[in-house]
């Protein structure tokens, strides 16, 4: 169970991205303390480590959803475990920072905030080890527990309110240098999109947290499932997604409607033509509002964001006489952390695509059949054949045969396993699953009879664009890879900022 | 002989009950989707956060062959639910409530996400207002860009060319 490659990898990724955000939130304490935080030099110099830690923390959490999936055999890869949660919310916030810090480099805009999501970021990684380690509520990620919880809290509670006091009485290095001429601008989706994952990360902090302020309160534990995170969260995410789509098309201080129109008229066109099309075709059983509305907003995002490289890459075309290919290339490598970016925001537009295809178009099925007998789910037939019990190295497995077909026609056969660890006195359910683009099926051996092994439990899960999740994930790391790769045109694109360097030339000139 | 007719009507409709009351139990087979669909909204109080529909201790295989034997009986969702609720109480809702106590968990979250939507509000419109008083001021970071250094200058012609 723990010697797949997710559980392999994701332990020391998870920890170098947590420990990763010590370094911004350190430089951010110094530029506190140095009274230099209004400059944007810490910003400038822990950029490449805020997201590398910010890279590892994701590369932990797609491999740990990947092991869930591969491993834990109930068809899904988040559960909204206190321990993901606690994982995901040093993540959102770090997302809110990695954005908005732009903000100040460009602008020298919210300082303020910045230095409040650094240190919100590192204390939530901290609370989150304090979670973890001391098992203050219930989870499937059963470590051992520890006796430092009450000093850990008490170190929790100085770091976040020690690291606020400070940056209260520093507040007069924090002015803001500038303003915007428009709502509608770039500064706006900024911060629209910072209340959104403030927002996210605050309802999965009161979920998580709820059922220990339950039991304190009125001292019955109760239950925070699934079922409450994804009807308050999902509404927020699908939200930020779409301003994930429109926000890189907004200039800064002012937007013009009628441009913007423009910009978002044929990807518009576009997915509402590909939405139609997908409630059109024969793998939307249920077609209902909210899923196409996912539909939609997956193909527009993608849209918006190719039109963007579209864009660039054609105007690199005429100006320098370069094939599309080749332009495509010197635009993204001369501008890296812009079109890494927005690689990273194409990994993240599959992902939606393959969670809206999980959370909507989901089917299982269950049922115990004798040998020759078939279990139906959506157009999947499965048919069992017979089962085995042998000995693996340290483990007695009870496998199972069983062909599967698609619309009557044979595909292949699965075995999916039962394995009982001895020397650990563990069950681990081994699913076999049918991977394509469109779907997995995943098949899992629930039970058998013991007395002449004739009729075997199936569980199916039909998993449809899970696949997307992962193809996300993979290039979601690649674009933030890009994004992090030292380029040689660093100096001038850092010394190339849209404000003037300080007030006072301005003021003499004017 | 209206007495015998009253009497013997209601022996038929009693046993038209009675037919249907076997009827609804033994009629429809309950199979394991049906189990669970109620088993996905509870979770048991012993195993942490595993649902109880894909949980696979023997406490949890118990819970289930209960509800099984719950729906053959005729029990609603609702009413299997709300047993399991009297016995061991509210934790073993997957979903809190929305009344009572647990209200709370869904209230706030959309409480601070409103306050959260004034302030930002709030900070754009300040943003706003700077802007409008120092109008004469606007045309001085064009006379500036002159001092800029020529390969930053060349950039900007070439980045204004692309973006026409």
């Amino acid at each position: 169970m723990l010697r797949h490659f997710g559980m392999i990898g994701h332990p020391p990724t998870t920890y170098i991205g947590f420990t990763g955000f010590v370094i911004p939130y350190a430089f951010a304490i110094a530029a506190l303390i140095t009274g230099k935080a209004g400059d944007d030099q810490w910003i400038r110099t822990t950029r490449r480590w805020t997201l590398v830690a910010w890279l590892f923390l994701s590369i932990g959490l797609v491999l740990g959803g990947r092991w869930a999936y591969d491993v834990l055999g109930w068809g899904g890869y988040w559960g909204w475990d206190p321990i993901e949660n606690a994982m995901l919310m040093p993540w959102l916030t770090g997302t809110a920072f990695l954005h908005s810090v732009m903000i100040q480099e460009k602008r020298g805009m919210l300082k303020v905030w910045n230095v409040v999501l650094i240190i919100l970021t590192y204390s939530l990684s901290v609370f989150g080890t304090f979670i973890t380690r001391t098992g203050v509520v219930g989870s499937v990620h059963s470590f051992s527990k520890s006796a430092m919880g009450p000093a850990f809290l008490i170190f929790v509670s100085i770091t976040f309110l020690g690291s606020l006091l400070l940056m209260f009485k520093r507040m007069d290095t924090l002015k803001t240098e500038h303003e915007m001429d428009s709502l509608l601008s770039r500064e706006s989706a900024f911060l629209l999109q910072n209340l959104l994952f403030l927002g996210i990360t605050f309802a999965v902090f009161w979920g998580t947290t709820f059922p220990m302020i339950s039991e304190l309160v009125t001292g019955t534990k109760i239950t925070v499932g699934p079922p409450f995170f994804k009807q308050v969260t999902g509404p927020l995410f699908g939200i930020l997604v779409l301003l994930m789509g429109i926000a890189p098309l907004l200039a800064w201080r002012k937007q013009a409607v009628t441009n913007l129109g423009r910009s978002i008229l044929i990807p518009f066109i576009g997915s509402v033509m590909a939405t139609i099309a997908a409630a059109a075709a024969h793998w939307t059983p249920h077609p209902y509002p909210l899923a196409l509305a996912g539909l939609w907003l997956v193909s527009f995002v993608a849209l918006t964001t190719v039109w963007e490289f579209w864009r660039g890459a054609r105007a690199r075309m005429n100006s320098q006489k370069e094939n599309f290919f080749a332009a495509l290339v010197h635009l993204m490598s001369r501008n890296r952390r812009r079109y890494g970016g927005y690689i990273i925001h194409l990994g993240v537009v599959m992902m939606t695509l393959g969670i809206v295809g999980d959370e909507f178009f989901k089917a299982e099925t269950q049922g115990t059949i004798g040998a020759g007998q078939s279990l139906v789910v959506e157009n999947y037939t499965l048919t069992f054949e017979s089962l085995k019990s042998y000995m693996g190295d340290d483990q007695e497995i009870v496998e199972a045969k069983a062909k599967l077909y698609r619309d009557g026609e044979y595909i292949m056969t699965l075995a999916p396993r039962r394995d009982y660890y001895i020397s650990q006195k563990q069950p681990v359910t081994v699913p076999a699953v049918y991977s394509t683009p469109g779907a997995d099926v995943y098949v899992l051996l629930v039970g058998w009879e013991e007395i002449g092994l004739n009729a075997s439990t199936f569980k199916i899960y039909v998993n449809p664009l899970i696949n997307w999740v992962w193809a996300g994930g993979i290039t979601f790391i690649i674009g933030t890879l890009i994004a992090a790769w030292t380029s040689l045109d660093d100096k001038r694109a850092t010394s190339y900022a849209l404000r003037p360097v300080a007030a006072a030339p301005v003021a003499a000139n004017g | 002989m209206t007495r015998r007719l009253i009497i013997t009507l209601l022996t038929i409709i009693a046993s038209l009950v009675a037919v249907a009351a076997v009827y609804a139990q033994g009629g429809k087979p309950v199979s394991d989707d049906d189990v669970n669909r109620v088993a996905k909204q509870l979770y048991c109080p012993v195993c942490p956060n595993t649902p109880l529909d894909v949980c696979e201790t023997k406490a949890c295989k118990d819970w289930r062959a209960q509800i099984k034997d719950q729906l053959a009986a005729g029990w609603s969702d609702d009413k299997i639910i709300e047993y399991f609720v009297s016995q061991y109480g509210e934790r073993v809702l997957a979903e809190p409530r929305r009344s009572g106590f647990t209200s709370f968990v869904w209230l706030l979250p959309i409480v601070a996400l409103a306050i959260g939507l004034v302030v930002v509000i709030q900070i754009m419109r300040s943003w706003k207002s700077q802007s409008r008083a120092p109008v004469p001021v606007q045309s001085a970071p064009l006379t500036a860009s002159a001092n800029l250094p020529p390969e930053v200058k060349a950039r900007l012609e070439k980045e204004l060319r692309e973006l026409s």
